[in-house]
Formats: C-alpha cells, sequence, structure tokens
C-alpha cells in the first residue's frame, strides 16, 4: 500500500521520540483516569439503582413519621385494590431487629405468600422445592451474610428470635442466599408475615408498607390524588419521583465534576498549547530537515497529526483501562466515598461493570477534541517554518 | 539543465538595513560537475538554497529542467526536492534520533511507491556508498565519515537528477574526504548535475573534471 | 434548562463546538487577510505568509468538517438521551420537537457538512494547480460557510437552553403517523417504493455514463425519496412493526444502532456524490475516487434496507 511507506516512516519517528511526549502523556492518562473512573463508577450506581428500580413496585404508602402512627392498616390493601387501574396490591412488613442492642441488625422484610406474585417470588428465592415444605414450620430464608454471622454466634440451623413481649420464637433457616444475586439485600430475613408481625411486635392488622402497580402512566397523578383524599396518614411515593430524584443526583454530581474537568481541560490546553509551540529546537530542526529533502507542509501536517493521534490514543486506552480496573476491580477506593456520602443509597453497593458506547464515544470526545483544538496552530506553526531557518 | 536569469537575493536585517546576498546573477549549469569556489560569505550556499528550492529569490527566475522553480507553489516545489534535488548539508543535516536506514527512507514517505519498492532503492544506496553494515544503527553512534555516507545515500534515494553538495568536506578528515571524491567520480554521469559549493583545495589535486564558477561577495566572476 | 444543561452529553457537544467555532473564527480572521492581500505574482515575505496562512485555514477547516460529521451523529445520539427528561419522549424525534429550533438546526447542520465537503474538493483542487487559481473563490465561499455556521452555533444554544422539562411532546408514532405526517406528493408505499429503485438505478446508470445533470438531479430526489422510503416504509422492517415509523428510533441501542449506518451511507452517499458532480460541473474536475467511493456508499444503504425486508420475509413468509 502507498501510504504504509509514511507510516513506516511515521511510526518509526513517533516511536523513537518517546520520551519528548512523555510530559504531556502523563498528564493525559491522568485526566482520563479520572474523568473515566468519575464516568464509571456514576453510571454504574446509576444503572444498579435503575435495574433496581425496574423491579419495584410504581407505588409505596408508607405511613407519616409522625411518632404516632408507624403502621398501616391491613384493611387499606382491600381500600386501595378498589380504586381502578391499580393492579398488584402487596402488603408487606419491613423492621429492624437487633441482634443486640445498639450492635448488629437485620432487616426483617415480612412477605405475604399466599399472594399470588409472592408465591412466585418465593419459588425464586427457594428453588426447585416445593412450596410446601417452606409452610410445614416456621421458616426463614437469609442472605450470605446473616448465615455467616449467625454460624459465628453458634446458631446453624436456627435463629432464635427475642419478641418484645418477653417470649422466645424459634425460626429454621431455610435456605441461605448470595446476596448478590440481587434478590436479597446484605443483612435481610425473609419470612411469612405473621411471623414478621409477631417478631416485631406488630398486630396481625398491622403492616408497614403497601405497594402496588398502575399500568397506565397517565393515571398516575389522578390515583395519587384519590389516594391523598381517602387516607390522611400516609406518604406516596412513586417510582418516577424517585428515578427522577437519582437522575437529578447524578445529573447534578456529574455537572460539577464536569465542571472540575473544564476548568483542568482548559488549563491543560493552555499547557499542551505551550509546549508546542516553545520551539522545541530538536523537533524544529527535524522538521526543518524534512522539507529539505521534499516534504511538503501537507506531508509535514500529516506527519504531526500521526504523532498527536498516537499520543491521543495511547494516553486514552490506557487511561481507560486504568480506570476500568480501579472501578471495578478494585470497588474505586476512595472515589466511591465521594459518591457514597448521599442519602438512600445503600451502603454496600458493589460496582457492577456497565459501560456502553455512548459512554466511551463521550469520553473520547472530551479528550481528544481539546487536545487536537490545542495544537492545531502550533503543529501549523512548525510544519511551515522555513527549512534554511531551521536548520541553521 | 539549471538556468539563472536575473536572480537577487536579498535579506533584510532589521526594517531598513538590507543585505544582498546574491546580485544580478545570470548563469547556466550544464550536465557534470561544476565546482562552485568561493570564501566564507560568499553566497555560495544562498545561490544552493535558490537552485534547491529552500528560498525563493527576491527577483529574477530560476529555471530548471526547462521548470521555473521560483514561483511554485508548495506542493510542486516539495515534489520538485523530492524529485529532482539530493542535497547533501555541511552539518549533514541528518534526523539523530532515526537509524540509518529511517533516514534514508524519509525522502520516499510521500512518492507515490510500494513499500517494498522504496525498501529496495534505501538497500541499493547503502549499498553504493558502502553503509549497508551500519543499516539499523542510530545515526549518534556513527562517525563523521559515516554519517556523510549516510547524507550522501539520503541524497541519492530519490534518483535526483541535480545533486548540491554545500561544503561536504568541511567536516571530514582527509582520508574521508578522499573516500568522498571517489564516490562523487562514480556518480558523474551524462544526466546528471553535480554542484559542489567549496574552499577545500582538495578538490584542484584531484583528477577530475569538471567546470569551475567563482563567487565573490554575491556576483559571478573572481 | 439547568437538567438539560447539566447533562454531560450536552456539555460534551457543546464544549466541543465552541472549541471549533473558537478554532474557525481564528481562520476566519486569517481569511480576511488573505482575501484582502492575495496576490500570487508578489515575492514579498508577506505573500510567502499568506500562502503558508492558507494551509491553517484550510487545517481548520478539515478538522472542523470531521468534527463535524462526528458531532451530528453525537447531536442525534445526545437528544436521544435526552428523551428520558422531556415528558412524552420516547427517542429523539420527540425531543427534536421540543422548541422550533430544533428543526432548523439539524437541516443546518446537514447543509453546512455538505457545503464543508464542497469546499474540501475546492481546496483539493487548488492546491494541486500551479498558480492557487481558486484562492479568492474558495477564501469567500468558506467567509460565507462561516457565516452559517455562526448561525448554526446560535441555534445550538437556543435549542438546548429552550428545552422545556415539564412540557410535554408528541412521541414519533404521532409525528410520523397517520394523524401527523404521511407520505407526501399523494404517493403510496408501493409508489414510493418504485420510485426510490428507479432513482437509485437513474443514478449508477449516469454516473456510469456520465451524464452529470441527470445525476444530479436524479441523487437530490433520491434524497427526499430516500428519507421517506427510510421513514415510511424500510424503518417499519427494522422495527419489525408496521406502524412504528420513525427516523430516530433506530438511532437506539435495541436496534443495534444499524440507524446511524442507515443515515449515514445514505446522507454520505447523496453529499459525496453531489460534491463530485459540483466538481464536474463547475470545476471540470473528473473525482472519479470520489464518484466511486459515494456509488458504493449508496449501493450499501440500498442494500441494507432492501435487506431488512429480505431478511424479514425469510424469516416470516410474508410482508408486513
Amino acid at each position: 500500500m502507498k501510504s504504509s511507506v509514511f507510516l513506516e516512516f511515521a511510526s518509526g519517528f513517533v516511536l523513537r521520540q518517546k520520551s519528548k511526549h512523555l510530559n504531556t502523556m502523563v498528564i493525559s492518562i491522568v485526566l482520563i483516569f479520572i474523568l473515566s473512573s468519575v464516568m464509571f463508577v456514576s453510571s454504574s450506581i446509576k444503572h444498579t439503582i435503575n435495574s433496581s428500580l425496574n423491579n419495584q413496585p410504581d407505588f409505596v404508602i408508607t405511613p407519616v413519621q409522625d411518632g404516632i402512627n408507624q403502621t398501616l392498616d391491613i384493611d387499606m390493601v382491600e381500600q386501595i385494590s378498589s380504586i381502578r387501574g391499580v393492579v398488584r396490591v402487596n402488603a408487606r412488613v419491613y423492621g429492624r431487629y437487633y441482634f443486640r442492642i445498639k450492635g448488629k441488625s437485620f432487616l426483617i422484610v415480612g412477605v405475604d405468600f399466599f399472594d399470588e406474585q409472592n408465591s412466585k417470588l418465593l419459588q425464586k428465592l427457594i428453588g426447585d422445592n416445593s412450596l410446601d415444605e417452606f409452610f410445614k414450620q416456621d421458616n426463614m430464608i437469609v442472605s450470605s451474610e446473616v448465615a455467616k454471622f449467625l454460624k459465628q454466634h453458634f446458631f446453624d440451623n436456627s435463629y432464635t428470635f427475642k419478641l418484645p413481649d418477653g417470649k422466645f420464637k424459634s425460626v429454621h433457616i431455610y435456605k441461605t442466599i448470595p446476596h448478590n444475586t440481587n434478590l436479597i439485600a446484605n443483612d435481610m430475613i425473609v419470612m411469612p408475615i405473621e411471623l414478621a408481625q409477631k417478631i416485631l411486635g406488630l398486630g396481625e392488622d398491622e403492616v408497614t408498607q403497601i405497594s402496588f402497580d398502575v399500568p397506565n402512566d397517565a393515571e398516575w397523578q389522578n390515583i395519587e390524588n384519590k389516594l391523598y383524599l381517602k387516607f390522611y396518614n400516609i406518604n406516596v411515593t412513586n417510582k418516577k419521583e424517585i428515578k427522577s430524584y437519582y437522575d437529578d443526583m447524578f445529573n447534578y454530581k456529574g455537572g460539577l465534576f464536569m465542571v472540575l474537568y473544564l476548568v483542568s481541560i482548559v488549563t491543560f490546553m493552555m499547557i499542551l498549547y505551550q509546549r508546542y509551540s516553545s520551539i522545541n529546537t530538536n523537533d524544529s530542526k527535524d522538521i526543518g530537515i524534512l522539507r529539505a529533502i521534499g516534504w511538503s507542509i501537507k506531508d509535514v501536517l500529516k506527519l504531526k497529526f500521526f504523532e498527536s493521534f498516537w499520543v491521543v490514543m495511547s494516553s486514552f486506552i490506557i487511561g481507560v483501562v486504568a480506570a476500568y480496573v480501579y472501578v471495578f476491580m478494585f470497588d474505586a477506593p476512595l472515589l466511591i466515598d465521594i459518591f457514597i456520602g448521599m442519602d438512600n443509597l445503600p451502603l454496600d453497593i458493589e460496582l457492577t461493570p456497565y459501560i456502553d458506547m455512548g459512554m466511551l464515544v463521550s469520553l473520547w470526545l472530551l479528550f481528544v477534541v481539546p487536545y487536537i483544538s490545542a495544537t492545531i496552530i502550533p503543529s501549523w506553526k512548525i510544519a511551515t517554518t522555513s527549512a534554511t531557518e531551521a536548520m541553521k | 539543465m539549471i538556468q539563472l536569469e536575473s536572480v537577487y537575493k536579498t535579506y533584510w536585517q532589521n526594517k531598513d538595513e538590507e543585505f544582498d546576498a546574491l546580485s544580478d546573477i545570470n548563469l547556466t549549469i550544464d550536465e557534470g560537475i561544476v565546482v562552485l569556489k568561493g570564501i566564507s560569505g560568499s553566497g555560495k550556499s544562498t545561490l544552493l538554497s535558490l537552485i534547491a528550492g529552500f528560498d525563493k529569490p527576491t527577483s529574477g527566475k530560476v529555471i530548471v529542467d526547462g521548470m521555473p522553480i521560483s514561483k511554485l507553489p508548495d506542493l510542486h516545489l516539495s515534489a520538485y526536492r523530492a524529485n529532482k534535488i539530493g542535497f547533501v548539508f555541511q552539518h549533514f543535516n541528518l534526523i539523530e534520533s532515526l537509524s540509518v536506514e529511517e533516514n534514508i527512507l524519509a525522502p520516499l514517505a510521500n512518492q507515490d511507491i510500494e513499500i517494498s519498492q522504496a525498501k529496495t532503492k534505501v538497500q541499493k544506496v547503502m549499498q553504493e556508498v558502502g553503509i549497508s553494515h551500519k543499516a539499523k544503527q542510530n545515526i549518534k553512534n556513527l562517525s563523521g565519515g559515516e554519517k556523510q555516507r549516510c547524507a550522501i545515500a539520503r541524497a541519492l534515494v530519490g534518483e535526483p537528477s541535480v545533486i548540491l553538495c554545500d561544503e561536504p568536506t568541511a567536516n571530514l578528515d582527509r582520508e574521508n574526504s578522499l573516500k568522498f571524491i571517489e564516490i562523487l567520480k562514480t556518480l558523474n554521469s551524462s544526466n546528471r548535475t553535480i554542484i559542489i559549493a567549496t574552499h577545500d583545495p582538495i578538490f584542484d589535486d584531484m583528477r577530475l573534471e569538471y567546470q569551475t564558477i567563482h563567487i565573490h561577495s554575491g556576483k559571478i566572476g573572481s | 434548562m439547568d437538567k438539560i444543561l447539566l447533562n454531560s452529553e450536552v456539555i460534551i457537544y457543546l464544549l466541543s463546538k465552541s472549541l471549533m467555532m473558537l478554532l474557525l473564527f481564528v481562520a476566519f480572521l486569517y481569511s480576511v487577510v488573505i482575501l484582502k492581500d492575495w496576490d500570487f505574482n508578489q515575492f514579498t515575505p508577506k505573500q510567502f505568509a499568506l500562502e503558508n496562512r492558507s494551509y491553517l485555514v484550510s487545517v481548520i477547516i478539515v478538522f472542523a468538517l470531521i468534527l463535524k460529521s462526528f458531532l451530528i451523529l453525537y447531536f442525534v445520539h445526545t437528544i436521544d438521551a435526552l428523551s428520558e427528561f422531556v415528558p412524552g419522549a420516547m427517542c429523539a424525534a420527540g425531543v427534536i420537537k421540543a422548541n422550533i429550533y430544533g428543526n432548523y438546526l439539524l437541516v443546518l447542520s446537514l447543509a453546512s457538512i455538505f457545503l464543508s465537503f464542497v469546499w474540501m474538493s475546492i481546496n483539493a483542487m487548488d492546491i494541486k494547480s500551479l498558480d492557487y487559481p481558486y484562492m479568492r473563490l474558495k477564501t469567500i465561499f468558506f467567509m460565507i460557510l462561516f457565516v452559517l455556521l455562526v448561525v448554526e452555533y446560535g441555534l445550538d444554544w437556543l435549542y438546548f437552553t429552550h428545552i422545556d422539562t415539564q412540557k410535554a411532546v408528541s412521541c414519533c408514532s404521532v409525528i410520523y403517523g397517520k394523524v401527523g405526517g404521511g407520505i407526501p406528493f399523494g404517493l403510496d408505499s408501493v409508489k414510493l417504493l418504485v420510485l426510490f429503485y428507479l432513482l437509485f438505478v437513474l443514478i449508477v446508470l449516469s454516473v456510469w455514463m456520465r451524464y452529470v445533470y441527470i445525476s444530479a438531479i436524479s441523487t437530490l430526489m433520491f434524497l427526499v425519496v430516500g428519507y421517506y422510503s427510510v421513514v415510511y416504509f424500510f424503518g417499519t422492517y427494522i422495527y419489525e412493526l408496521p406502524t412504528h415509523k420513525c427516523p430516530f428510533c433506530m438511532l437506539q441501542h435495541y436496534y443495534h444502532y444499524v440507524g446511524y449506518l442507515v443515515w449515514g451511507l445514505l446522507f454520505g452517499g447523496v453529499f459525496l456524490l453531489l460534491d463530485s458532480l459540483i466538481m464536474q460541473i463547475f470545476f471540470k474536475e473528473k473525482s472519479i475516487h470520489l464518484t466511486k467511493v459515494a456509488t458504493v456508499m449508496l449501493l450499501l444503504f440500498v442494500a441494507l434496507c432492501s435487506g431488512y425486508v429480505m431478511v424479514y420475509y425469510i424469516k416470516n413468509g410474508v410482508f408486513l
């Protein structure tokens, strides 16, 4: 191929002058590393939250936290079901059970497994075994972390809960589920709703949360209004609000980082411009020599572009790969604290690798465009220096 | 054939101070070896620059093989330099960070040829000047004589019809200067013009057929 | 508005555009000087400096063109991403219609890319000749192009600062469905398809036989017909849904981003072909290579679209 003579020469030219570009590359790699890491962490968390949100019901009703009403009446379930457009109404009980006062606690989730949706969930949790087995005695499903903790305290197959009224209740561990399957959280115990009510000291008709779905988007506002008219002491949150809240938060944090980045890239551009401009005598001389032996301005510009491209691509690839390793293999120590220092985020969120093409393209544009922009004029200046001037 | 018609080259030191490097040069140079003799600062290098197309004359015409080169736009002028001219510089002007082979390849990088052809040409000229054994060596590690040979090879690789040498023996010892003249003899042919700008008396002693042009203070003649 | 402006893709897009405009402004300033003082017959250092400067202008324009071609795809990707924030929008179609500037911006972007291609062709011709015969022409052309680019840049900002995240927009089924749009000139799908393939054959033949005027007209017509064919016919095979008519949804990952290829090949092929035809008509420049590339692109475009229909038929035994 005809252009391969150029490539052969250009590769040799660029590769032998690695040290010339070392400074630039180091700064580039650091910038890209930071930028990519931020983007990876942000989008990974966003993706995880979005995915888990997708599995959540559209609406969740909780009691207003006024110190008096901490529970909802189970009768509400029927009333809510009667509203047109509402489906899959589900009552749950949530509560913290403290293993030791002010010490380790577990999140107890009481689910009504006789509900159709929930029995499907139960099947999912216990795998192939039949549901009858599960209901034969007081059984619970725990996360692997909980199981480990209990075992450390000599509770191998079951645990004896201390009830609020002073009595004890022994519950058998039916199955242990590792928490990274997205089915169960780190410190969660899932059990039938009646059992949970007993352990948490709630009455048979008390629940902590009622959730439901509304398939028709357009009806959401309407239904929310109806609910507030019907009941006084409730808080209604819908999925879109939560999503919007997180989106805003990420956008805001993302925006902040962007501004920081913009400041650093402008500085970087100035450094680049300076660096490329300062008549590096060796570089200028070499270009003068090339011009003298028959290279046109166009040819020199091609060479300069090749040089920049090589620096840019190497820095980009190294920076992105390093960021990937840092974020997804080492869980981004230090950086994740900045993100996690936010409300409402699960404290032990695991960063699952999630990158899409759009993100990589954005990263690439964000770095390459300023770089090339800063080096166009200096490259041209060098390409047009008179051969004789340069060789003196 | 090289023709210069009423060529002037003026440099401006400051706004008002003019300096005439060349005044009213009228010259016709045919094929063969031409030695341009003159002391330092007489305008030899300037004359060579104009013929090579590094610089443009302030006025007048430079015509090479029927083509006026003074007004050529950059793309054409560079092509002219690449195809027609082979220049051997006084200080060699090799790219220090590259190897011998890479330096010699440089003039061919933008030509319309295949890479295998290019490499063959490089091998050929390296053999002609006797530097094949140093092909992969970095320029920094070569002696003065070897650098010279590399510079000559680079000048020859494009098969130019005009070879220009600016004080080629100034940085060489006697032994290498003699070697250079030997190479010169092999290069002398009927369709090639070789112009050597020098004030080295070694050229007087050698049995070399050449034309002499004297230049003094930017003018032709003694 | 904040939600939009703080969105990272929007920031990246506007940043890239701003840097590009800054460089183009430098090129513009130099062009003014070139226009004023260019005289090829002068031997002064000033004239030589102008020749060097003209190289800077062309390098900047090449950079701008490559970047713009990239950015228009990125723009579409960005507004697609924004559809999350604009109520009612399922894809870029809704977001583009969020205010009056969107459509003008898109059309102007495409037009300026085309004009940049033409500029580059003229420039390539100019530097190859012995005395820069088109220096003045291409400089004036660039200055006009620059004005257009400034307008486009203004539209960029107007567009992104006027997207109301509280106001609902229509989604593509309304915009392109029976209610909103429809194939113009009273054509139906069959007639449109016939026109589509006929025009393509006409282009290939007229290019091969060097009938430049016929090529030019048929290419222009093909652009329009091609657009409608993709939206109202071929698109439905990409979505595998006869009622889904939208030029933007096919850019999403559900459809493997094939939209970029479809539109890239159509617009790229048409622009390059028109460019080479302009060279032939006005500058008597053969542009064989350019013509070949453009024709291949259009061929790939037709093959891609037809391919989707074929594959659907083979898989399902019927057409939609």
